[in-house]
């Protein structure tokens, strides 16, 4: 479960690798609507839009997510803190 | 006792039931967003009948293999095994009425088994290693998988729930697909994507399924490659097939591995997943999600869709929630290639009733009417006639006519029956 209170110190530089990939699979998406709020779900990005862009994040990180820590994720920001807390811990 | 004797799938027959229904009508009918139909790259699906279930679809699928036999050969079945994830009792096996239904002697071991999608493969797997193991040579068994969607409707899984059954023989004269033994690759473990809680429900997470499925696929070839020498999954695989809960989905996985284990770029993705992959989604596109079966029908699709000048090697994934997979290869020939061809189900597929959406949603409205532990029950054969009524060149069809102390009756309709 990603701690959304406290933000990983890592969060906006994953935050931007992440609306990167979104904006990629929707490229009309208004970028000022990716709030960390929001979720990929609440922009408009379907299944497999969501499935490209968390696959995609990971792979550029080089991480390997365990699909229930991922599900788990509510929010970008949330997303954003679970890739970054692997990435701190060097999974791969 | 192991022995080196080929063994493999020996005939294949799928029945995909006499219904199918648009997707984009579908689509239109619900009101769903109709960008959203390109993720499923899907024309049509199938649509059970009323008076169909787990076993008449069975029944159906299997027919003709059976007859296809010679009484001797008949004798030669040791086993009876459904996959199934719709099951019509918790005790009593599909199975039991599936073999009496075939008029199969009693001379064989009957059962049933679940694991979501991975049912079939579950199956496949046990009934060649019970022929292999046999000390007859031509001992053979019956596999089929069948599988009827809860329709879960105004939902975006609608449009691929599907229903449909795909029986095999298994056995020593493997013409369909030789498999490759000792060649299988696993990767399981427990998670809660998509199930059926209740005996009415069909419920999951999407993105967790997705994710899993994604997993699996990479572990499974993974375990699979370190059991077999120098595997590649461009080089060894002419073909390959996978379990495909819709089309896009099998094109987004495909797109995955390939990046990561060759890191291919996108026009040689593309160009591969044309040649080597689209044939297994022909009769998927057209029948949507048949859950256990679909790993069967994507196979008989690229078998039936690919023109083989010589022997080729298909590379299958199969897939079940919960979760269970494997990955595991056969060796096809174009004499599989005319057999597929020959089991006219690219007919049967367009000889299906288009129904209109009001046909369809009477149809799941009067399906509901007898649910999972119905006790008793007369089915009203006569509710839709157009629909019921034997299509031309089309043979028997079996299906329920009554539950009396929760025991199903079935009837042969048209045909010579």
């Amino acid at each position: 479960m990603s701690d959304h209170v406290t933000a990983h110190p890592d969060r906006e530089e994953v935050l931007a690798v992440l609306r990167t990939h979104l904006l990629t699979v929707l490229p009309d998406l208004d970028p000022a609507l990716m709030v960390p709020e929001r979720s990929l779900r609440d922009l408009g990005a379907n299944s497999m839009d969501r499935l490209d862009v968390v696959v995609a994040t990971q792979e550029d990180f080089g991480l390997v997510v365990s699909p229930g820590e991922l599900t788990e994720a509510n929010s970008l920001a949330e997303l954003a803190d679970v890739l970054a807390e692997h990435r701190a811990k060097g999974s791969a | 006792m192991s022995s080196t004797r080929p063994v493999g799938i020996e005939a294949l027959h799928a029945y995909c039931g006499r219904t199918s229904m648009d997707i984009p009508t579908l689509f239109r009918h619900r009101g769903l967003d109709p960008d959203r139909m390109a993720n499923l790259r899907m024309a049509a699906k199938s649509v059970a009948l009323h008076c169909e279930d787990a076993v008449s679809f069975a029944v159906n699928a299997a027919r003709p293999l059976v007859e296809a036999l010679t009484e001797e050969e008949r004798a030669t079945i040791e086993l009876v095994v459904v996959g199934t994830e719709s099951g019509v009792d918790f005790g009593k096996s599909v199975t039991s009425y599936v073999h009496h239904y075939l008029g199969l002697p009693r001379t064989c071991r009957l059962f049933e088994v679940k694991q979501a999608c991975y049912s079939a493969t579950a199956a496949l797997q046990m009934a060649a290693n019970t022929v292999a193991a046999s000390p007859h040579e031509d001992a053979r068994a019956l596999v089929i998988s069948s599988d009827v969607a809860l329709p879960v409707p105004h939902s975006y899984i609608e449009p691929s729930q599907g229903a449909g059954a795909v029986a095999l023989l298994v056995g020593a004269r493997p013409t369909l697909a030789e498999l490759d033994r000792g060649a299988n690759g696993f990767h399981s473990y427990e998670v809660m994507d998509t199930c059926r809680p209740t005996p009415g429900t069909e419920t999951g997470d999407t993105d967790l399924s997705l994710l899993t499925y994604l997993d699996c696929l990479q572990g499974a070839f993974a375990d699979y490659a370190s059991r077999t020498r120098d595997v590649d999954i461009v080089e060894t695989f002419d073909l390959l097939a996978m379990h495909t809960p819709f089309p896009g989905m099998v094109r987004g996985a495909h797109r995955t591995l390939l990046r990561r284990l060759r890191r291919m770029a996108p026009p040689e993705i593309e160009e591969d997943f044309t040649r080597r992959l689209a044939p297994s989604l022909h009769y998927p596109s057209q029948v949507g999600n048949i859950y256990g079966g679909t790993v069967l029908l994507a196979l008989a699709s690229a078998i039936s869709h690919t023109e083989l000048t010589g022997e080729a090697r298909v590379g299958v994934f199969s897939y079940g929630s919960g979760c269970s997979s494997e990955f595991f290869s056969c060796v096809v020939s174009p004499e599989s290639h005319r057999a597929a061809r020959e089991s006219g189900l690219d007919r049967a597929l367009d000889d299906r009733h288009r129904l209109s959406p009001e046909e369809y949603d009477a149809l799941l409205s009067a399906a509901g009417r007898f649910p999972f532990g119905t006790a008793d029950l007369d089915v009203d054969l006569d509710l839709f006639p157009h629909l019921t009524k034997p299509a031309a060149g089309a043979g028997p069809l079996l299906v329920l006519e009554s539950v009396r102390g929760y025991h199903r009756r079935y009837v042969w309709i048209g045909g010579d029956r």
